[in-house]
């Protein structure tokens, strides 16, 4: 009852600060970014910006570039995160047993987790390279040929969604393994008892009652995967040619590199609504999955 | 029979769980190796494992490329962690526990609000900041990259440390304050202190995430505020393939994140999920 007289100054006085900062740092820049997406504004170029209507936006959707990085960013993702949740999950339930070493096995999985990106991009590429790289001495050790994983257009945006599986599998593990060992044991006493063995106890038991947890990591994953911009910048720039310009990567060149700041922010504002109705969609699943409850 | 099956399996278990891990550590073990290797040691062109123990790239990297400007952006880095760290937690703290205890109308919106910020493609943000940026001199300067990690930061603290706010018991702060404690007074005298452990594991995440951030820090400075990672974008980006100075940059970049993250690794995993998920 205490809490209900608190008085409304004190309720709202600590979230206050927090609310501003927010406004100043998103709300604000993402109505000039569709103010900026209306314009021609041109950073470089002197002289002022002029409205041009929906100009931009007609630009981005026509223009190939932008629909081939749209598209990769979509494959990409794809990739990187079905590798990682399929990687993650299977050693996840590898893991939930009673097994020596167990816990000395999870402070080894931190690391790659917490590993500066850029730091893994050039670790990467120094050692995919072609001739100095030690994945390709092991390869050739083998008596295999050299593999070009960064100079191979075709290759190229594969080797780098290797690397994102490589690094977000740990976390995808973890969060599903923590997920595992919370959960209610007696439908599995019941199970077992009705025979359920192996397989079929997790496919019929487990994963279930894992769901809403695994649609989560599925999110968490997307939504990083979307973004991609550290391993693109640090391993190929977007090259060989743009063969790995993703959304991210070109929306910046775009507006930052060529600073063409209004066709940039069209193209950042497209980019924006995907991913939140996109979230939108699966914040939806996610609390349906569990039966209504908040998520 | 069934025994050695059993034992089979077991091992077959272990066999792949510890190669897995091979695999998740060998880049990292790679990198340090390296580090200490000498030039034609690192630059081999078949499969080499001989190592001739040198700091020479260490001392390089550290006092003669570039006049030492590799330890200065460390210096950086961890001015600018430490500071938004702490402008974080200051608005964090308050606004979590304001979050936990108080009815506050539409409580569920405004906190999925405050983490949509955090979800968003920065992308979306990065156009018009760097203009807004340009306008008020705010370029490559260590306010404009506080207050630029302050904004990264921000929603991940609220919702963790309010996930860490419910877990203590409100009968005990009840009972203070029928005691006749004010309820400042016990925010910093029971709340703070039960929620401790917690909380400073949302401090050091923070520390970590800002130390690793790179989009802000490419697109944001250019020298005088330049932080670790983009440091790294000078050995190996174009025209230049230092990778002697990369290992050894790296090693000592990741040294920070990767004790930190081991101190508080109970709590890691919630802090990755925003604590929306316990862990």
């Amino acid at each position: 009852m205490k809490f209900k007289s608190t008085p409304i100054s004190l309720k709202y006085a600590p979230i206050l600060p927090v609310l501003v900062f927010i406004l100043a740092f998103a709300i604000f820049p993402l109505a000039y970014a569709i103010v900026l997406s209306l314009q021609n504004l041109v950073l470089i170029r002197p002289g002022e910006a002029t409205f041009v209507g929906l100009r931009n936006y007609v630009y981005a959707l026509t223009e190939p570039r932008f629909l081939m990085a749209l598209a990769r960013t979509f494959y990409y993702s794809f990739l990187s995160v079905t590798g990682s949740f399929l990687l993650g999950l299977a050693l996840a339930l590898l893991m939930h047993r009673e097994i020596k070493g167990k816990s000395i096995f999870k402070i080894l999985l931190i690391i790659p987790m917490v590993i500066t990106p850029a730091v893994v991009g050039y670790t990467f590429k120094f050692m995919m390279d072609t001739s100095i790289g030690v994945i390709n001495h092991i390869i050739s050790y083998c008596g295999l040929p050299r593999i070009s994983f960064l100079g191979d257009p075709v290759l190229a945006i594969h080797s780098i969604a290797l690397v994102d599986i490589w690094q977000g599998t740990p976390l995808v593990l973890l969060i599903l393994l923590a997920g595992l060992e919370s959960l209610p044991k007696e439908p599995f006493e019941a199970a077992l008892i009705d025979g359920a063995r192996g397989l079929r106890l997790h496919l019929n038991i487990t994963l279930p009652l894992l769901k809403p947890l695994m649609l989560f990591v599925i999110l968490i994953r997307v939504m990083d995967t979307f973004r991609a911009f550290d391993l693109i910048y640090t391993m190929t720039a977007g090259g060989p040619g743009t063969s790995t310009e993703v959304l991210g990567f070109y929306i910046w060149r775009m507006g930052l590199s060529y600073f063409r700041i209004s066709e940039a922010a069209a193209m950042a504002i497209i980019m924006f609504l995907i991913i939140q109705v996109f979230s939108l969609i699966f914040i939806k699943t996610i609390q349906r999955a569990r039966g209504g409850a908040a998520a | 029979m069934n025994k050695i099956i059993k034992t089979l399996k077991v091992l077959a278990i272990y066999v792949i769980i510890i190669g897995y891990i091979v695999v998740a550590l060998f880049p990292v073990l790679w990198i340090v190796f390296n580090s200490f290797r000498t030039l034609a040691e690192i630059f081999s062109t078949k499969l080499n494992l001989e190592i001739t123990p040198t700091l020479k790239n260490y001392i390089e990297v550290l006092f003669i490329f570039q006049g030492g400007a590799f330890l200065k952006d460390i210096f950086n880095s961890f001015a600018i962690a430490s500071l938004s760290t702490l402008v974080v937690m200051l608005m964090a703290l308050p606004a979590g526990y304001a979050f936990s205890r108080f009815e506050i109308k539409y409580k569920e919106n405004l906190m999925f609000f405050i983490l949509t910020t955090r979800m968003a493609p920065p992308v979306a943000f990065a156009l018009p900041l760097y203009v807004m940026y340009t306008r008020l001199g705010l370029i490559d300067t260590h306010v404009g990259m506080v207050l630029i990690y302050t904004f990264f930061n921000i929603a991940f603290a609220v919702w963790l440390s309010k996930s860490f706010f419910d877990e203590v018991p409100v009968e005990v702060e009840e009972a203070a304050m029928v005691d006749g404690c004010t309820r400042v007074h016990t925010f910093f005298k029971i709340a703070l202190p039960l929620a401790s452990r917690g909380l400073i594991a949302t401090a050091l995440l923070s520390f970590i995430l800002t130390w690793n951030e790179f989009f802000w820090a490419v697109i944001l400075t250019r020298g005088n505020a330049r932080t670790f990672p983009v440091s790294l974008t000078g050995f190996v980006g174009a025209p230049r393939l230092r990778y002697d100075l990369m290992t050894a940059a790296s090693t000592i970049g990741i040294i920070i994140p990767i004790t930190l993250a081991i101190i508080l690794r109970k709590y890691l995993v919630r802090g990755f999920t925003f604590g929306i998920i316990k862990g």
